[in-house]
């Protein structure tokens, strides 16, 4: 940036309007080091989007300098001090070598935030100091807040020191837990076993979660032995672990827990233990699993994938009764039934044929377009009978897909009912895929007779042979 | 028909691309709807494969197909009286309070940005009716990204989806009914001003400045936090001191930025500019 | 019952909600004060437990905005923070708040003084109702 250009926005950071101040700090963000003090104080200006603007523009303006200039804001009010954090946080690495001095400084808060942020940053040069004070500290806070930030960055030297503190206070305790659990090394499995007898239930409840992240075979013995031991919170806790892993035993009251965890909040929770009930073929799930599919509100963004995650899950339990029961179930919701249907199509399943033949007669249309649709998946003559009563069906959708499905399987013994059903269609798209089937089933046939129908059909299959020929060459 | 299949290097490609244009940020987990959609204009346009429907967006002297491609991209879901508690504290909170503010001040102005077909300026617009505040009161602005669907917004025409949340009077008083569609009287189509507005490139909205009120609903969650932050930042500048934001109520400002106060008005979240 | 944690630390939002999941409590989360009003917009819950520094927006202005809307000025905020400093509990009690405990907190101060608000408030009569 030109130095002209420089003084000038450095002037109008001052105006008394605001908005100029605000464009002023907006376009300083391609400043250099000139313009960190005047944007240093533009956070401590009167109106809030100019101290956003300066804010946004130290932050892209990044550099050891910037970070240098705002460490002291981490003395001033909790406004001001929040700031610096975001922004140090920004600058990333070359801010980390500057907060050394504050790791000794004599405010409990100020040592706080800054392994806070170095825990924000992931990295440290200096990961040896981390672990004096994890031992050394004399105050609870600093000590839970170095063992954290010990975890995140791996600092694998530093385990038996995270051992020890697993016998501070409870605060000490938990966060030293969780940094195990991200250094996931045998060596602290022992210790975190022993914690099972601890007082507090919390911990124990950690530690249950602890040995669920730790993926290693001694965990998972451990935990195994302890379901039909535990009760409680504490069961529910073990059972999920072991979900968590992929190891669910097949114990009683286990299905039942997991169906519990079917409600709840998380999404990874549900799906971990959806992947555990098929484990362990717990069938009497697919009817909350479907249930759950049913319900979503599909503007919501991830909602889509969720459903489709639901539906591979259930889809990997084969054909089953219950999914069958499903069919003929009047409480399921429309759309879970359409989930179910879909699934029984996917999975060519004979045995549904019979539910799939009474949905046909649904009140919703999507119900029997999916019953169509999943009976033509379905290659059983029963399945097939259907497929030539329901091109007549007054829908012209279910029309479309039941001769889309006939087509598809190429029945011979589809044509003539085929050609009688055409004559008489009026919609363009179902024509098409009349011809698209008639073609599939007998091309030569079907236009030697194309003097059968009337002009519009004529035009589209000239359309259709046309582009046919294209196919064949491919 | 064809099988089309989308390389994962193409939809990367065409990810970038949109995201250039637009700031809109389509997810790995949205590439098969992307396949899905773009299929169809692909088979339409007799084009052999997804590597050549990009070049032609690239290279084609209309804005067009860029604009029918980010049609094909965003879903909109949008009808009459959307969140109706927003619309409620709209109504009766803030308005009162902006009459009072701009006494005998020009004209209040609301710009609905990201407008789609039009549900949204065309409720407020209703909404001011009403109250016979329209159109000596206030100004209607609406935009969109996509011409396409402000064209239809022009047209004004809906089916029984949009106006299902409508109130009976609504529709009587604002509406004709031509068998399966609905379509809204001039008295309410004229007090629109529709125009065509990138959210992420702030030289087209300098016609929006010295706004009162902007509602940006359920458009935000198609960009990632950096694209929010412009956008954001594109409608702050937009507002008048003392105006209000809304975004949709499943929507989030809270790593996005500080210069808008949040203020609570039976429990819904406007974010003003003080 | 159910409990909103407010904390811009995950490892302390994992701790206190396990306090109160133990304890019956249902819980929902926030990571700072404007993600805590944006899901209040439709969560209701009966008491908000927060923490003073937070990124974005801090405990007391979380405090001082739920108490401005007539809506949510009834809501009981026990405030959970490391600053053991009176001049800040006095101001944070003078925005509103009705608890201020620091941290370290055992489960067991927590719902007490859960328990002791909730009690309060209905021998006040001015109890929302859950």
């Amino acid at each position: 940036m030109h130095t002209r250009q420089l003084k000038k926005l450095i002037r109008d950071i001052n105006n008394g309007d605001a908005s100029k101040r605000r464009s002023a700090a907006e376009a300083l963000s391609g400043g250099d080091e000139r313009a960190i003090y005047p944007l240093i104080r533009a956070l401590k200006d009167d109106n809030f989007g100019v101290q956003d603007a300066a804010m946004r523009s130290l932050m892209e303006i990044k550099g050891e300098t910037t970070a240098y200039m705002v460490l002291p804001l981490l003395r001033e009010n909790s406004f001001l001090r929040n700031t610096a954090i975001m922004i140090i946080r920004e600058m990333g690495k070359i801010a980390v070598p500057l907060l050394y001095v504050l790791l000794n400084d004599r405010d409990d808060d100020v040592r706080k935030f800054a392994l806070d942020l170095i825990h924000d940053i992931q990295y440290c040069g200096y990961p040896d100091k981390l672990v004096e004070m994890l031992s050394g500290d004399q105050n609870v806070n600093v000590r839970a807040a170095a063992a954290k930030t010990i975890g995140v960055l791996q600092y694998k030297k530093a385990i038996p020191q995270l051992i020890k503190a697993l016998s501070d206070e409870e605060w000490v305790c938990f966060s030293a837990l969780e940094a195990l659990t991200y250094l996931k090394d045998d060596s602290s499995l022992d210790a975190i076993i022993n914690l099972l007898n601890n007082p507090s239930e919390t911990i124990r409840y950690a530690a249950i979660e602890a040995l669920g992240k730790i993926d290693s075979s001694k965990a998972v013995q451990y935990l195994t032995e302890h379901t039909s031991k535990a009760v409680g919170f504490e069961k529910i806790a073990t059972i999920k672990s072991l979900a968590r892993i992929g190891c669910v035993p097949s114990l009683p009251g286990v299905a039942e827990v997991l169906i519990d965890m079917l409600q709840e909040d998380e999404w990874d929770d549900k799906l971990t233990a959806m992947k555990a009930l098929v484990s362990i073929r717990a069938e009497n799930a697919i009817h909350h699993m479907v249930d759950m599919a049913g319900s979503f509100d599909l503007s919501e963004p991830d909602s889509e994938d969720k459903l489709l995650a639901i539906k591979e899950v259930v889809h990997s339990f084969g054909c089953n009764d219950s999914l069958i029961a499903l069919l003929n179930d009047d409480s399921m919701k429309y759309r879970g039934k359409v989930v179910a249907i879909e699934i029984v199509g996917n999975l060519r399943c004979n045995k549904s044929v019979p539910a799939l033949v009474k949905l046909l007669k649904s009140d919703y249309r999507d119900v029997r377009r999916t019953s169509i649709k999943s009976l033509g998946q379905i290659e059983s003559d029963e399945a097939k009978e259907c497929l030539m009563e329901a091109i007549s069906d007054s829908d012209s959708h279910v029309r479309k897909t039941a001769v889309a499905a006939l087509g598809k399987i190429g029945l011979m013994t589809a044509f003539e009912p085929l050609m009688t059903m055409l004559r008489n269609e009026q919609y363009n798209d179902v024509i098409d895929e009349f011809i698209a089937a008639l073609m599939n089933i007998n091309a030569r046939l079907f236009l030697a007779r194309i003097g059968e129908f009337n002009e519009n059909i004529r035009s589209i299959a000239a359309r259709y042979s046309a582009e046919l020929s294209l196919e064949i060459k491919c | 028909m064809l099988n089309l299949t989308l390389a994962d290097a193409t939809f990367k490609d065409i990810r970038d691309y949109i995201y250039d244009k637009s700031g809109i940020y389509i997810t790995d987990s949205k590439k098969y709807l992307i396949e899905n959609r773009l299929s169809r204009i692909i088979q339409e346009k007799k084009l052999q494969s997804f590597e050549d429907y990009l070049k032609l967006i690239k290279f084609s002297s209309n804005g067009n197909e860029l604009t029918r491609l980010f049609d094909a991209v965003t879903t909109n879901e949008t009808y009459f009286f959307r969140e109706p508690q927003q619309l409620t504290v709209f109504a009766e909170g803030i308005l009162s309070k902006l009459l009072e503010q701009k006494k005998g001040v020009k004209k209040i102005k609301i710009w609905s940005a990201a407008c789609s077909s039009g549900e949204e300026p065309y409720t407020l617009s209703m909404m001011l009716l009403e109250k016979r505040l329209l159109p000596d009161k206030f100004e209607i602005y609406a935009s969109d990204l996509s011409e396409g669907v402000l064209s239809s917004a022009k047209k004004a025409v809906y089916n029984s989806y949009s106006i299902r949340n409508l109130p009976e009077s609504y529709m009587k008083k604002y509406f004709s009914n031509n068998g399966q569609s609905y379509t809204l009287k001039d008295s309410v189509k004229h007090t629109v001003n529709f125009m065509k507005v990138n959210l992420i490139d702030n030289k087209n909205m300098a016609s929006l400045r010295g706004m009162d009120i902007i509602f940006c609903r359920n458009v935000l969650i198609y960009f990632d936090t950096k694209a929010k932050q412009k956008v954001v930042s594109n409608l702050y500048d937009s507002l008048n001191p003392g105006g209000y934001l809304f975004i949709g109520q499943s929507e989030s400002l809270h790593n996005v930025t500080r210069a808008l106060r949040p203020c609570v008005i039976n429990k819904v979240i406007t974010y003003q500019k003080v | 019952m159910k409990i909103m944690i407010v904390d811009d630390c995950q490892t302390t939002r994992k701790l206190l909600g396990h306090y109160l999941k133990s304890r019956g409590y249902s819980v929902v989360f926030a990571e700072n004060g404007l993600d805590a009003l944006e899901k209040l917009g439709t969560d209701t819950v009966n008491l908000v437990m927060t923490d003073l520094n937070m990124p974005y927006m801090d405990g007391m202005e979380l405090t001082k905005t739920l108490r401005a809307d007539p809506n949510l000025s009834d809501i009981p905020i026990l405030m959970v923070t490391t600053e053991n400093d009176n001049t800040e509990r006095e101001k944070a009690y003078s925005n509103g708040v009705n608890g201020y405990l620091v941290k370290p907190v055992t489960g067991d101060t927590i719902a007490q003084n859960i328990k002791n608000i909730i009690k309060q408030l209905f021998t006040q009569g001015g109890m929302q109702d859950g």
